[in-house]
């Protein structure tokens, strides 16, 4: 597996001008208060991560992956694991920014709320990469993400249907109490399931997927 | 000899239009396969198959007497499939660096020897190379670590007739070794005539003739005559003919004995690319 990890940071890295300008771009807008800079760091970098699908099917590399030996294994557990890194990393890096721009702007600190709010866009993230790596092994990375916006929007869309024309209410409010009290145990329980099952689920189509 | 690929009924078919039909192929070791056949004809088909890239709907494949979907033959296995490589953002020397923790024999000196002798630079990205220079990329990928086998779909495609040379030399000393051998698909028919031990050619799915290049090149012929002579020759000599616009081609077997029946029609050598041409376009006596 290590190889494709490697793969997968070299092309991070052939893509990081590309990452730090845009990361500069948001971060002086976040410093601004257009954006919340917990939010900015770790989106945009996953985003940019997801690209690296694209040049995966533009280059037809996935075909060659399935005549490297555990290739197909191997590719499906690489593209998580440096998800997770990166999403580990950019969340240390966003926390650091985080507590560096209230410390200088605001002259106080606030550990627990940016630790909170970096550990609530990570799990937006894991929810966004679990739902999405799964769609794009099986439908490209392109229509991948069509059918993720469709499958998102739909979702919403039903969700707002039978919220606005049925008697059935959806109290959020419970679950964002549980999940604002255990915090630091939840986020990270909740990711580690999230990312298992669309884990398997990806190794699964991309094993038995023709190229 | 051993077998190196044995496959036995291979059936694979695509959406009612296309249909790999019962192919048996068996490749000994220490020998240069050439797959030939036009556009669609099933080549790539068949090497995606063996390489499991596609699933198969029947028969079996072994590869080193193993199964075709055992990891571990893939360590013994080098490729080079026709537009699939590596991201183009990617550099030589990350492939390098990725391809030794994939590998258990991967030789980075090998590695970097190959791209010197190919004058292949290790810090440019590959969309920065000429087609050319990818596909020498793709080939001192394929054996830098030392397999057994190379599995090669349009190797030679966008390569000049230099380069071309140079990259039938390399696959000429690989194969010095008794226990390695290639299967080669090509369009390019005349490199198959420089190399091939053995020759396939494959028409609408099908496996149309196998033979050994030498066999081949020396039996069949083209036996050229008029219009009217056409009339003349045994319908059992004639495997295949085309008509052109004052006389006939007739493909022929057995170059020799036909020369000898028909004097007073001039028989050709003939070359792998007419006798494609003609195995596959050419019309059938009923």
């Amino acid at each position: 597996m290590l190889g494709f990890i490697k793969k997968d940071l070299f092309m991070i890295k052939a893509n990081l001008k590309t990452f730090l300008i845009i990361f500069a771009l948001y971060i002086v807008l976040a410093i601004q208060g257009s954006f919340d800079i917990t939010f900015v760091i770790p989106l945009i970098g996953i985003m940019l991560f997801i690209t690296t699908f694209s040049y995966d099917d533009y280059n037809n590399w996935n075909a060659y992956v399935a005549t490297i030996p555990n290739g197909r294994r191997n590719a499906v557990r690489a593209k998580y694991v440096v998800s997770i890194i990166l999403m580990i990393v950019l969340g240390i890096i966003s926390f650091g920014m985080a507590i560096g721009v209230d410390y200088f702007i605001k002259n106080q600190v606030y550990i627990d709320q940016s630790l909170s709010s970096v550990l609530g866009i990570l799990l937006s993230i894991v929810i966004i990469i679990s739902l999405l790596y799964p769609i794009m092994f099986k439908f490209g990375s392109t229509n991948g993400r069509v059918i993720l916006f469709v499958v998102v929007f739909g979702f919403a869309a039903i969700i707002g249907f039978v919220a606005n024309y049925t008697s059935i209410s959806f109290n959020t409010s419970q679950i964002k109490e549980l999940l604002e009290k255990y915090v630091y145990i939840a986020i990270p329980v909740m990711s580690v399931i999230l990312l298992t099952i669309s884990y398997l689920i990806s190794s699964k189509i991309y094993r038995n997927k023709e190229f | 000899m051993n077998s190196v690929i044995e496959i036995k009924e291979l059936k694979k078919k695509y959406d009612d239009k296309f249909e790999l039909g019962e192919i048996n192929i068996d490749i000994p070791s220490g020998s240069i396969v050439g797959l030939v056949g036009e556009n669609g004809a099933g080549k790539t088909t068949l090497i995606k198959s063996i390489l499991n890239i596609i699933k198969k709907d029947k028969g079996s494949i072994k590869i080193f007497g193993k199964d075709y979907k055992d990891e571990s033959v893939k360590e013994e296995i080098g490729v080079v499939l026709d537009d699939t490589f590596f991201p183009e953002i990617l550099t030589a020397k990350d492939i390098n660096s990725s391809m030794k923790s994939i590998y258990k024999n991967w030789d980075s000196g090998l590695f970097f020897n190959y791209l010197k002798e190919f004058n292949l630079p290790k810090n440019k990205t590959i969309k920065s190379l000429s087609k050319g220079m990818r596909k020498k990329l793709e080939i001192a990928t394929s054996l830098a670590h030392k397999p057994k086998l190379l599995i090669l779909d349009e190797p030679t495609s966008g390569l000049d007739p230099v380069v071309r040379s140079e990259v039938l030399d390399i696959f000429l000393k690989f194969i010095e070794d008794d226990e390695h051998s290639i299967l080669l698909s090509t369009h390019i028919t005349s490199d198959l005539e420089h190399i091939a031990d053995e020759i396939i050619f494959i028409d609408d799915g099908k496996i149309v003739l196998e033979n050994s290049r030498d066999e081949l090149m020396d039996n069949y012929a083209i036996l050229k005559c008029d219009i009217d002579y056409f009339s003349k020759i045994a319908k059992e000599d004639i495997l295949r003919f085309r008509k052109t616009k004052y006389s006939y081609e007739i493909l022929v077997n057995n170059r020799e004995k036909i020369s000898k029946k028909y004097q007073d029609c001039v028989v050709d050598k003939i070359s792998i690319e007419d006798l494609m041409v003609l195995m596959i376009k050419g019309e059938k006596i009923c």
